[in-house]
């Protein structure tokens, strides 16, 4: 009987010695292969480009750098950084997590960013500068669309619970207290009468082109459009997999997109890209498609400024204040202006004034998400500089 | 550098572990200047720009060591004598020196050496022993250069004494025992901290970032940080226990099921046990302890619990939250007649119960946002005491809580060694579990390094 | 006896290592009770205004890629056409912390316009090199001018 209990316990420290080798043999597999496999340069999966191997120097190493650049570029360079990304949402969503890196999980494989609260003194340096711009520009029609977060919307898809910050709320707040020169179609109504559809990619923090069209038909009056223009849509892809896939690592739901032409209209149009120079006979970008971003599809991402010439002729001319949530919704609104021009104030340095006498602008539009608009600064920035001469200093001459 | 990130884990570790087992057996020098010059990298890896300080204080603390060595021998000091005054001096000169740099770090707003805490506890933890000649080397230089840098235990403890490693440093035997043991001790540590802890620590952040919430929140986010703190750092003691052990030193236990503490002095010698020993070796008995009558006792007793606090961190509520349990403490032993015969179950409760609300003073900044956080405790929030959000937080963390309480116990783990011991099926169930939590800890440190770049397609 | 020399000889000298060390860091981390708008007035007495333009929130952003909202105030002196290299950049922090990221931000710029200068306009480019570039708790000056030390000068009285 002794003799038994004494030979279980020898071979049970066997079996835990062999357990703590197979431990040590796995940590030092993965090291090897950490150290063998070449660097990447860049992540489709977090749509960044990765950290490489530092550079050794005696000062980068007495500062602390060398140490915390090792740190990244190690952990940037993991084998299979993916798939181990992709383990974890499968074990949160397998324990009955709801939320997991600021993204809730909800229900029918849809992802949504979790909004965050506004911040009140940037609101109102924004509400101040755009208002002083709308008494200064009295003569253009001004229209302010601002689009709720996915979760304020499509609410019977959230997890059950969810305490979701008012953004509703907050961009209402932000409405009300505009110049009542500017017009404020109620887009949120109109969204959330839909609220149904699918109005929000599943995987992605934009809305869908049924979004956009939604909220245009419930814009379209106060933009000088015609809400009962019918467009034809065509689905160019089922794979795409947006920003908040990217985000949890989930890989299980896809999405679609769809763009959509004017039916009745015969429209010809040119893009131009001020920045490179580019020019375009869509505002389509297929080979976007090919890319981990496919949302890209619109115009191939965000620019300083974005020039539409039509061949409509009714001398109006508009100028959208905006980030990527407007890109998909220009194509709504083709039919109706000579000129489009499309102004990003995140990356847009130069004179809004002399932008605007040059384009003859007649109407304005403000399209932002309230996740951007909430939090923003750049759009205050670039209309409170129009005050001030231009630099010319910042150019690169090489 | 902490243990749980991705380049200790799969880069440092590996290649330390790796250099020390292709030395061979005979070379046991080597090997341990393999790790004193691994200690050196790990300090710089973690906070290349405090080096200079913390390389100075090594030397401070080593020749001062040495030096009341040298002392206690030219007067012929035995250990039982009386100290010499001349040792006395520069024990106190020493101390003084170690506590004022300490101090200075904690308070001003200078940038803290990482692990200043613990290796300086260590330090004066060698002086005092050479002091009271509790060890065989009379302050050996070169012993204690290693005891001080010795990376396992340097940035988060456990604060182990000089005598209770000295001796270990020159008489090492290694069995494959040790390497056993010392791995799957460092694996389980790994699995509370990355597992558990980092899993409590987003959600803690989460709910404690409200200012209005609902009673039901407020108490959830208490027990949501209490086992955050526990685990974290248990899992973390676990991990420098088991590291120093698959190197052949042996560390007493730093955490004992503290949740199942049968009281506040039971507590405290369950949790932090290495801090408890300390203060108790060179604080509490050297002032005298319970042998000076109970009026010295109780004033005793308030210099360790102030000390404890201020260790902790440098704002007033630390101060509090050590006085707080001081009070306790005296409570329990003075005043609150016959506690001992409740019923354990009670006991339990209220010592965890008490504990958490202490836990308060950690993770808020100040005391008035502490006062604040109890009062929402008992609805200040006005939200009633179950709301949605109430709801929410339990129902989408049911799992990590439950698995987070019966890990307080020993349950799980005697159930393993049942389970490993049965026989080869449940060897076999054992061994997957194990390599699927090991896949879920990678799974989980690299998902912590992930970051989508957004900005740029919004 | 020997041996005890030694050692309390090398911990005293480890401790006034130790010590030398915190004064020194405590020296370059001291954060200033000067207001911003009293530096503004000190860095601008001898900053000759000729060449340059104020820079607003947006310039800020645009040459140094930071945001003037995250700290208690920012000035920016900008070159007024393509041939002036004069400029003047002071920062006061909100914490010390912030002192890399402007640190990182002065460097770059810096180096952008030394290149646009680079074999273009010597003068300038000399200009560039002898600019001046300081950091001292939580204000931060980036100077280039003619007299650059002046008013390098003029900063580390106002501190």
């Amino acid at each position: 009987m002794a003799g038994n209990l004494h030979q279980r316990k020898r071979s049970r420290r066997i079996y835990l010695g062999n357990l703590a080798r197979g431990f040590f043999l796995i940590l030092i597999i993965i090291m090897i292969l950490n150290l063998i496999i070449p660097d990447r340069d860049y992540s489709e999966g977090e749509n960044r480009s990765l950290a490489k191997r530092p550079a050794f120097s005696p000062e980068a190493l007495a500062d602390g750098d060398f140490f915390s650049d090792v740190d990244t570029w190690y952990s940037d360079q993991f084998v299979l950084r993916d798939s181990w990304m992709n383990l974890r949402f499968t074990a949160q969503k397998l324990q009955g997590k709801k939320e997991t890196d600021g993204v809730y999980i909800g229900k029918d494989g849809y992802l949504m960013g979790r909004p965050e609260e506004a911040d009140a003194d940037r609101n109102r340096r924004t509400i101040e500068a755009v208002n002083a711009f709308a008494v200064s520009h009295k003569n253009m029609h001004m229209t302010a669309v601002v689009v709720p977060a996915a979760a304020c919307i499509m609410t019977d898809k959230l997890p059950d619970n969810a305490p979701v910050y008012d953004q509703i709320g907050a961009i209402r707040n932000f409405t009300d207290q505009l110049d009542d020169t500017i017009s404020v179609p109620d887009v949120i109504s109109a969204l959330q009468d839909k609220s149904s559809d699918q109005l929000y990619y599943k995987t992605d923090h934009h809305w869908t082109t049924y979004g956009a069209y939604t909220a245009y038909v419930a814009a379209a009056n106060d933009i000088g459009a015609d809400a009962s223009e019918r467009y034809m849509d065509y689905t160019v892809s089922d794979s795409f997999q947006g920003t908040m896939a990217s985000r949890t690592g989930c890989r299980s739901s896809k999405d679609t997109i769809d763009v959509c032409e004017p039916i009745e209209t015969d429209l010809q149009y040119v893009v131009t890209y001020p920045q490179t120079g580019e020019k375009s006979a869509s505002i389509f970008k297929r080979e976007s498609l090919n890319q981990k971003d496919q949302y890209e599809v619109f115009f191939g991402g965000n620019y300083p400024t974005v020039e539409i010439q039509t061949t409509v002729n009714n001398g109006k001319s508009l100028l959208i204040f905006k980030d990527s949530f407007a890109n998909s919704f220009v194509q709504f609104l083709l039919p109706f202006y000579e000129r489009i021009t499309m102004v990003d104030p995140r990356y847009y340095y130069d004179n809004i004034d002399t932008l605007m006498s040059s384009e003859k602008v007649t109407d304005v539009l403000f399209l932002y998400s309230g996740d951007t608009l909430l939090d923003d600064q750049n759009l205050a920035d670039t209309l409170e500089a129009a005050k001030e001469p231009s630099g010319s200093a910042g150019g690169n001459r090489k | 550098m902490s243990f749980s990130s991705i380049s200790f884990l799969f880069l440092f570790m590996g290649l330390v572990c790796l250099c020390y087992w292709l030395i061979p057996r005979q070379y046991q020098t080597a090997k341990l200047v393999l790790l004193f010059v691994a200690g050196l990298l790990f300090y710089t890896w973690g906070d290349a720009k405090a080096l200079p300080v913390y390389l100075l204080s090594v030397l401070f603390n080593c020749f001062a060591g040495a030096e009341i060595g040298e002392v206690l021998d030219e007067e012929g000091t035995r250990p039982g004598d009386p100290r010499p005054q001349r040792a006395k001096v520069r024990v106190i000169f020493a101390a003084a020196a170690d506590l004022a740099v300490l101090a200075l770090f904690k308070y001003s707003a200078l940038a803290m050496p990482v692990g200043i805490s613990f290796y300086t506890f260590s330090a004066m933890s060698y002086l005092f022993d050479v002091y009271y000649g509790r060890t065989e080397d009379r302050g050996n230089f070169l012993t204690a250069c290693f005891y001080i840098t010795f990376f396992p235990k340097l940035i988060s403890g456990p604060i182990v004494e000089y005598k209770d490693m000295a001796e270990q440093i020159d008489y090492r035997t290694l069995s494959s025992s040790d390497f056993t043991i010392g791995t799957t001790k460092f694996i389980a540590g790994l699995f509370k901290k990355v597992l558990i802890a980092d899993n409590f620590q987003a959600l803690v952040a989460d709910i404690s970032g409200k200012q209005t919430m609902a009673a039901g929140t407020a108490w959830l986010c208490m027990i949501y940080y209490s086992l955050e703190l526990y685990f974290d750092f248990s899992g973390y003691s676990d991990m420098a226990i088991g590291l120093a052990r698959i190197f052949g030193f042996q560390f007493d236990e730093n955490f004992n099921y503290p949740y199942l503490s049968q009281g506040l002095t039971d507590f405290w010698r369950r949790w932090h046990i290495s801090l408890g020993r300390w203060f108790r070796d060179y604080v509490y008995i050297p002032l005298g302890g319970n042998r000076k009558g109970k009026q010295r006792q109780i004033i005793n007793l308030c210099v360790v619990w102030i000390l404890t606090g201020v260790w902790h961190g440098s704002t007033l509520n630390f101060v509090f939250w050590g006085i707080y349990h001081g009070c306790l403490i005296m409570l329990e032993r003075f005043v609150v007649p016959g506690v001992e015969r409740w019923p354990a179950a009670v006991r339990i409760f209220f010592t965890d119960l008490l504990v958490g609300i202490g836990w308060i003073f950690f993770f808020c900044p100040g005391l008035g946002a502490s006062v604040h956080f109890m009062g929402q405790m008992f609805g200040a929030g006005g939200l009633g005491f179950v709301n949605k959000e109430t709801v929410y937080y339990f129902t989408g963390n049911l799992v990590l809580l439950v698995a987070a309480v019966i890990c307080c116990g020993p349950g799980l783990k005697k159930l393993n060694a049942k389970i490993t011991a049965s026989g080869q099926a449940g060897r076999v169930v054992s061994t997957v579990l194990v390599a699927l939590l090991f896949a879920l800890t990678i799974a989980y440190m690299v998902g912590s390094t992930y970051h989508s770049f957004l900005y740029f397609t919004f | 006896m020997q041996k005890r020399t030694l050692y309390a000889a090398g911990k005293f000298a480890a401790l006034a290592l130790i010590v030398l060390i915190i004064v020194r860091m405590a020296a370059s981390d001291r954060v200033s009770r000067t207001g911003f708008s009293a530096m503004t007035d000190a860095v601008t007495a001898d900053f000759q205004t000729d060449h340059v333009l104020e820079g607003q929130a947006q310039m800020v952003r645009r040459l140094y890629g930071l945001d003037p909202s995250a700290y208690d105030g920012v000035l920016l002196y900008y070159p007024g056409t393509n041939m002036d290299c004069e400029e003047l950049f002071l920062v006061k922090l909100k914490s010390t912390d912030q002192q890399d990221e402007v640190r990182a931000a002065i460097e770059s710029r810096k180096s952008t316009q030394l290149d646009n200068f680079n074999g273009y306009g010597t003068y300038q480019y000399g200009m560039l090199q002898q600019s001046v570039t300081e950091i001292d708790g939580n204000y931060c000056l980036f100077v280039c001018a003619d007299n650059a030390d002046t008013i390098k000068q003029d900063f580390l009285k106002a501190l």
